[in-house]
């Protein structure tokens, strides 16, 4: 679940393990960004371009972006792949 | 992105939220109706009391309020009562809170929690969950509750909670019904279950007026014994104490709390107000918006500036004083200083050997007509829990105030953490 509260984007675990709701996740425009397009169908690649859509960075820059958010929220249990290619689902 | 803790972030948050005057903490007690008849209670009323329940806010009035605090910026929320658990439909407006990202604590007796509400709170855990134990054995625990069978069915609620891994804390009101059990309380939470626990001994007036909870309080030198017989308690009084030891700086300003700067509250009938105590000024959001509600009527309340000068205005240890506009029109009115609140502020100073400058005319004050007996009390308390013993002769075993759990010792109000106190 995002929430902006203050001026933060907040990733707020609602449900599953206890131990996930110990932590909260903030995230900046970016990564707030790349999250809203994480929906189980849009690849790496796709999400990259839409960052590139909006921010003005060199593609590769856009995707290591893309990759090391994916990895954060992977890490976390937030994100889990959704078997298709290269692409990412929510976890909750 | 960053991962923080609660408390990190919580800090980082309200430090900006407070300048912003943004309602980041808000309560909602979802009915006052409650199984348990307690003594000691500030609120509770019968489960059949039909009027009541059908002036409750019904789920979809809920609904829309959480969209519109959320919407204002509230991220932490509490849900209290009366019993949560009473509402029939009291998980799915919890669920409405969950599924719209607020960080949810629940305060509850824990009477009601049975499997089915377990398990779907397993399924939607809580931020935390707080259960009130009134005694640690069935005798004393439904003396206070005034219900043969709740302290069995406590245990099982409690149970449940655990063997789903929730995130429990246990904590008491100490009143003189169940004061001498405050350690096997302490040592059930913490020992047996392996969760915190804390207490709170400052009951005041029911909101309706009635002085019934007065008739169970303890005396302020038993309030203070609590501390005594502590010593981190002590320590974090003596530290708090030290960062506060002088008067606000707004020291015209009627309100000195979070009320209506980062916290709000919300009763069963839908009426807004700065915190759960504070019944005199309320707006219906049956018939405002919050926003309206937070910007304008709350904003213009919380600007008030006090009428006169009292003992208080110029105290230097409100910081250890539980006094404050609601608690003062649960007393009489909202500036006339609490005599009960002041004096355990004075024997709590002088027990933790804070200094109290001149504030006008006070009577526990030095100079002041019941000063000796302030000194002789605290005198009296130190020596009863000398020698390594916390015991005063002639009493039942003396219960400990225990640190509340990740936060500076309240003084504040009975009513359980409104989040506007201090």
């Amino acid at each position: 679940m995002t929430r902006r509260v203050a001026g933060e984007v907040l990733l707020i675990p609602i449900r599953g393990n206890v131990a996930d709701l110990a932590s909260l996740y903030v995230l900046n425009e970016t990564a707030a960004l790349i999250w809203e397009r994480i929906d189980g169908r849009a690849g790496s690649d796709e999400i990259a371009q839409s960052l590139q859509e909006v921010y003005d960075v060199p593609g590769d820059d856009a995707r290591e972006d893309v990759a090391d958010l994916l990895r954060s929220l992977t890490a976390a249990g937030l994100v889990h792949d959704a078997g298709g290619p290269a692409s990412s689902e929510p976890s909750q | 992105m960053r991962a923080e803790t609660y408390t990190a972030f919580s800090q980082d948050i309200h430090a900006r939220a407070v300048a912003q005057r943004m309602p980041l903490n808000g309560t909602i007690e979802v009915t006052r109706r409650c199984p348990l008849t307690c003594a000691h209670c500030y609120n509770n009323l019968p489960m059949g009391d039909g009027p009541a329940r059908r002036d409750e806010l019904t789920y979809d009035e809920h609904c829309r309020i959480l969209d519109e605090i959320g919407e204002a910026g509230c991220l932490w929320l509490l849900f209290t009562g009366g019993e949560i658990f009473a509402r029939k439909d009291f998980l799915d407006i919890y669920t409405a809170a969950k599924t719209r990202g607020f960080i949810v604590t629940l305060f509850t007796n824990g009477t009601l929690i049975d499997e089915r509400v377990a398990d779907h709170l397993a399924r939607w855990p809580p931020f935390s969950i707080e259960i009130t134990l009134y005694g640690r054995t069935k005798e004393t625990y439904e003396r206070l509750t005034g219900v043969p069978g709740s302290f069995e069915r406590c245990m099982q609620g409690i149970a449940r909670l655990r063997e789903r891994g929730l995130p429990l804390k246990l904590k008491t009101v100490a009143v003189t019904v169940n004061q001498h059990e405050v350690d096997e309380m302490k040592r059930f939470a913490e020992g047996d279950l392996g969760v915190g626990f804390k207490l709170d001994a400052m009951m005041n007036p029911r909101i309706d007026g009635s002085a019934a909870p007065l008739g169970v309080r303890l005396s302020p030198a038993d309030v203070v014994a609590l501390d005594l017989g502590d010593p981190q308690r002590m320590k974090e009084w003596a530290e708090f104490s030290a960062r506060y030891t002088t008067p606000p700086k707004s020291g015209d300003d009627l309100y000195q709390c979070g009320g209506a700067v980062g916290s709000f509250a919300i009763d069963p009938y839908g009426q807004l107000s700065l915190c759960v105590l504070s019944e005199v000024d309320k707006i219906n959001l049956r018939e405002h918006s919050f926003r309206h509600g937070w910007d304008e009527f709350l904003g213009k309340i919380r600007r008030r500036k006090i009428t006169r000068i009292t003992k208080c205005t110029a105290c230097a240890i409100k910081s250890i004083c539980g006094m404050c506009p609601a608690n003062g029109e649960l007393h009489g009115d909202a500036e006339s200083p609490v005599d009960f609140l002041c004096e355990v502020a004075h024997l709590r100073a002088h027990a933790i050997g804070v200094a109290v400058p001149p504030h006008g005319t006070c009577e526990y004050c030095e100079g002041g007509a019941s000063y000796a007996a302030v000194v002789a009390t605290v005198a009296s308390l130190r020596e009863g829990h000398g020698g390594g013993s916390p015991r005063r002769a002639g009493l039942p075993p003396a219960p400990r105030r225990l640190p509340v759990l990740g936060s500076a010792p309240s003084a504040a109000c009975g009513s359980g953490g409104c989040s506007s106190c201090h």
